[in-house]
């Protein structure tokens, strides 16, 4: 089992999720966060004032998959999400100990 | 379910207790059974708890008559909440715990010795009263805080009939506060709300089958159905108005109760006293109240002054004022008069005490009179979680928020007037920014803007939901994003105002809405949209006509000229120009206490010329001109007479426009319209040797938004320090003295 996390720009988060539904995820945890990567904050002038762009709105997934599913998702994340521009994001994936379904005490692949 | 069945379970669970009390060996002397809170009422509902005391004399052994009685009330089904004690317990129980005293101000006699409960009875009372000076601050304190943890009942999604404001508790703590004799409610609204409150109350013990007191979504079709109303809207309506009348009622009986602890002990007879606040208007004990010049039937802009003048001290529109006018006042003309349309955007713009106004206005049906349009929205639930309120209530919270927006914006009335009427169009099928916009332009022009501002306002319903929507959806990197909001909103003007519009209506709606995350992707598009729109001129152009200057004029004579038009009067002064002779010439103003509603000025040859329009017909020239000698002449010192208050609630903003014009240097101001502004703002810059080559004066409700085109006295715009400098005084200047702590 893997724990997939992507951070990717907000206006593509209904794109997505189209994606993520056409490759049966049916289930994810979603955030709203703000942080920044390669691009930098950075200062900008408006009106004659400073406004500082040190963080930068993003969207942040989370998806538990079985580990014969992580390839198919991390692709239809990455071709959902790019734009080919800076600020794009990141998917990372780590391994998974156990998952515990709540309500029936399935576990691990019968929890996904 | 109706006073009657409440009545008949009172009197069933009466004959319970009297027949245990019989039963169980209970002495006719020297011991009682009472009923109190609710059950004291006579007001069980269908689950109701029975709260019943055994009091008795001190001295008398009640043996275990207590336990006699508890068992076959238990054993009846009923669920009971007793206790045991004698009278002085009684009273000390009472003095130490609000809520004890609370529920035996309504307490009953059941069974037993029938004057113990009378001396109780009597006792109570009189120490209720005896001590209600110092017991109603903490009453207050408690209620207050009650209201902040649960909301209001008119305004919850689900709404709590019993603690929420506007609920049953406060009808009762309404009904111990007249006990205290120190202040009056009207009983036969307050019955009226509290009787019809009880009904919904049988209504949902009913449906949910135990003691509860929340409404859940799905209970209003049973109400509906029950209260004989046609369907849940309606069924929603009549709660939520229900509880909009006691927090009103309740809100005016506390508004009354300090006016009485914070009133010194008379001395003397005491007579009502009138502090006279604006034409017409007077503020007595705290409430705003007619004076004896009022004319309702001649001055249809009387109610709106009125209500400006309560919500701008925050005090109350008396009730009994605002039902009068709405009887007796000429309706407004359509269009309205300038003076209207400035008052209602004072109104808007009066922050937190807009909401006590507002509720009057609607309570008495004022609001029926000059936006019929507001019954759309009233009491109107919304359709998404993510609202606090009902539509009307968000529609007043985001008036309140936009308030303190206003210096952001060179357009405040409009800015005002949008928040009001930006969720105008819900209630129907069509989109209701949609739905809003041709509302929203109807209700502009009635009000009097001009076709330009209707323009702009309709604009605003209409798109209000652009930003918030494009900056989720869209990628702001991306041209065509920024194309999609500047076709829409053309220009600068309108993308700071939407702006802030957006800002008023997300934090209007929840924190939710305007978390950081959600607020920096909302003005980081306006951002990008105003900067594609910046053409940097967007400041009015001088405007100079030639007059003919009077020849033989003296170095420090002026020549005044009055001239009469609709709702005021334009003055023309011409003068040697000199630097400080603008700052001289609006004291001269401000000490006549005249409004000045716009202004300007320009040079022509060694004259300075200004024109000044005022409000007022009745000015005199000669009486203008000895103002102004006093003044030259060092008798009358304005800089102490204007000097600003400590204080104010939005600070000024006071920025360059370097980019505005190239012969001169353009400031522009923003800050609260009071007299002797301009005077202020003169008198800074001169005393920096700073000449003002022409002015525009604009005073847009609240808000006075002056433009001053500055020049060194020997000609040239002022440089770059020269001109930090100049805003630098004038935002002291505007400040005031710093509050210290």
């Amino acid at each position: 089992m893997k724990l997939i996390t992507a951070v990717i720009k907000p206006h593509k988060w209904e794109d997505v999720r189209v994606a993520l539904e056409s490759v049966g995820v049916t289930g994810m945890t979603v955030s709203e966060v703000s942080g920044y990567g390669r691009q930098k904050g950075h200062t900008e002038v408006y009106r004659g004032a400073e406004y500082d762009i040190a963080l930068v709105p993003k969207i942040r997934l989370e998806v538990v998959v079985s580990d014969e599913d992580v390839e198919a998702i991390v692709s239809a994340i990455q071709a959902s999400a790019s734009t080919g521009r800076i600020g794009d994001g990141k998917v990372w994936v780590a391994p998974l100990d156990s998952v515990l379904r709540v309500r029936t005490g399935d576990r691990d692949d019968a929890a996904i | 379910m109706t006073a009657p069945e409440r009545a008949a379970r009172t009197a069933e669970a009466d004959a319970l207790c009297a027949r245990a009390y019989t039963d169980s060996g209970g002495s006719d002397v020297g011991a009682a059974l009472v009923a109190v809170g609710g059950y004291g009422r006579s007001e069980l509902a269908p689950h109701s708890d029975l709260d019943v005391v055994l009091v008795s004399d001190v001295g008398v052994d009640l043996g275990d008559l207590a336990h006699k009685i508890w068992y076959p009330l238990w054993d009846s089904g009923s669920k009971i909440d007793h206790s045991v004690r004698t009278l002085p317990e009684m009273l000390t129980a009472a003095e130490a715990d609000l809520r004890v005293a609370s529920g035996l101000l309504d307490l009953r006699h059941l069974a037993g010795d029938p004057n113990l409960t009378l001396r109780l009875r009597t006792t109570m009372l009189a120490s209720w009263r005896k001590d209600a000076k110092e017991r109603l601050p903490a009453l207050h304190e408690m209620v207050r805080s009650r209201h902040e943890l649960i909301g209001e009942l008119a305004h919850l999604s689900v709404p709590d009939l019993k603690e929420s404001e506007g609920g049953l508790r406060d009808a009762t703590v309404l009904r111990g506060m007249v006990a205290t004799w120190l202040v009056d409610v009207p009983h036969v609204d307050l019955e009226r709300c509290r009787l019809a409150l009880l009904d919904v109350r049988d209504v949902v013990h009913d449906t949910a089958g135990r003691a509860t007191e929340r409404i859940t979504p799905e209970m209003w079709a049973d109400l509906a159905q029950a209260l004989g109303l046609p369907d849940e809207r309606a069924a929603q309506v009549h709660v939520r108005e229900l509880g909009r009348r006691l927090t009103h009622l309740s809100r005016l009986a506390w508004r009354r109760v300090d006016a009485v602890l914070a009133r010194p002990a008379a001395v003397g007879a005491r007579r009502p006293s009138l502090e006279p606040v604006a034409a017409g208007v007077a503020l007595s004990s705290g409430e705003i109240v007619l004076d004896k010049k009022a004319r309702p039937a001649e001055d249809p802009v009387l109610l709106l002054r009125a209500a400006v003048a309560a919500a701008e001290r925050d005090v109350v529109l008396a009730p009994a004022t605002a039902a009068r006018l709405v009887r007796e006042c000429s309706a407004l003309p359509d269009p309205w008069p300038a003076e209207a349309r400035q008052l209602l955007v004072r109104l808007l713009a009066s922050g937190r005490s807009l909401l006590g106004v507002w509720e009057t206005l609607e309570e008495t049906g004022a609001l029926t009179g000059f936006l019929p349009e507001w019954e759309r929205v009233r009491l109107l639930p919304h359709a998404s979680v993510i609202h606090r309120f009902t539509v009307d209530r968000h529609v007043i919270e985001t008036c309140i928020e936009a308030s303190s927006l206003i210096r952001g914006v060179a357009r405040p009335d409009v800015l005002m007037v949008s928040a009001l009427l930006h969720d105008i169009g819900k209630g129907g099928l069509t989109e209701h920014s949609v739905a809003g916009e041709p509302i929203a332009r109807t209700i502009a022009t009635r009000v009097g803007f001009d076709p330009e501002c209707v323009e702009l306002i309709a604009l605003l319903v209409r798109w209000h939901l652009l930003l918030a929507e494009t900056a989720t959806t869209r990628d702001p990197d991306d041209p065509a994003t920024i194309d999609l909001v500047t076709s829409r909103i053309g220009s600068v003007e309108a993308v700071q105002l939407l702006g802030a519009l957006t800002e008023a209506d997300a934090r209007a709606t929840s924190a939710k809405a305007w978390s950081s995350w959600r607020s920096g992707l909302i003005r980081d598009l306006a951002r990008r949209a105003h900067a594609a729109l910046d053409t940097g001129a967007c400041v009015p152009p001088i405007q100079s006509d030639e007059v003919p200057i009077p020849p033989a004029l003296g170095v420090d004579a002026v020549h005044i000229s009055v001239e009469p038009v609709p709702e005021g009067a334009r003055v023309t002064t011409i003068a040697l120009d000199r630097v400080g002779l603008l700052a001289d010439l609006a004291a001269m103003f401000a000490l006549q206490r005249s409004t000045v509603r716009a202004a300007r000025v320009w040079a022509q040859g060694d004259h300075g010329v200004s024109v000044w329009e005022v409000a007022g017909a009745d000015l005199e020239p000669a009486i203008l001109r000895q103002k102004y000698d006093a003044i030259l002449d060092g008798r009358l010192d304005p800089s102490h007479r204007l000097r600003p208050s400590a204080g104010a609630a939005l600070a000024p903003t006071v920025v360059v426009r370097p980019e505005a014009s190239e012969q001169a240097t353009v400031l522009e101001v923003r800050t609260a319209d009071r007299p002797g502004v301009v005077y202020l703002v003169c008198a800074a810059l001169a005393r920096l040797d700073v000449a003002v080559r022409s002015a525009h004066l604009a005073t847009l409700g609240p808000q006075a938004v002056d433009v001053f085109y500055l020049q060194e006295p020997s000609a040239g715009a002022l440089s770059e320090t020269r001109a930090a400098e100049a805003a630098h005084a004038v935002r002291e200047a505007l400040t005031g003295p710093a509050t210290t702590t």
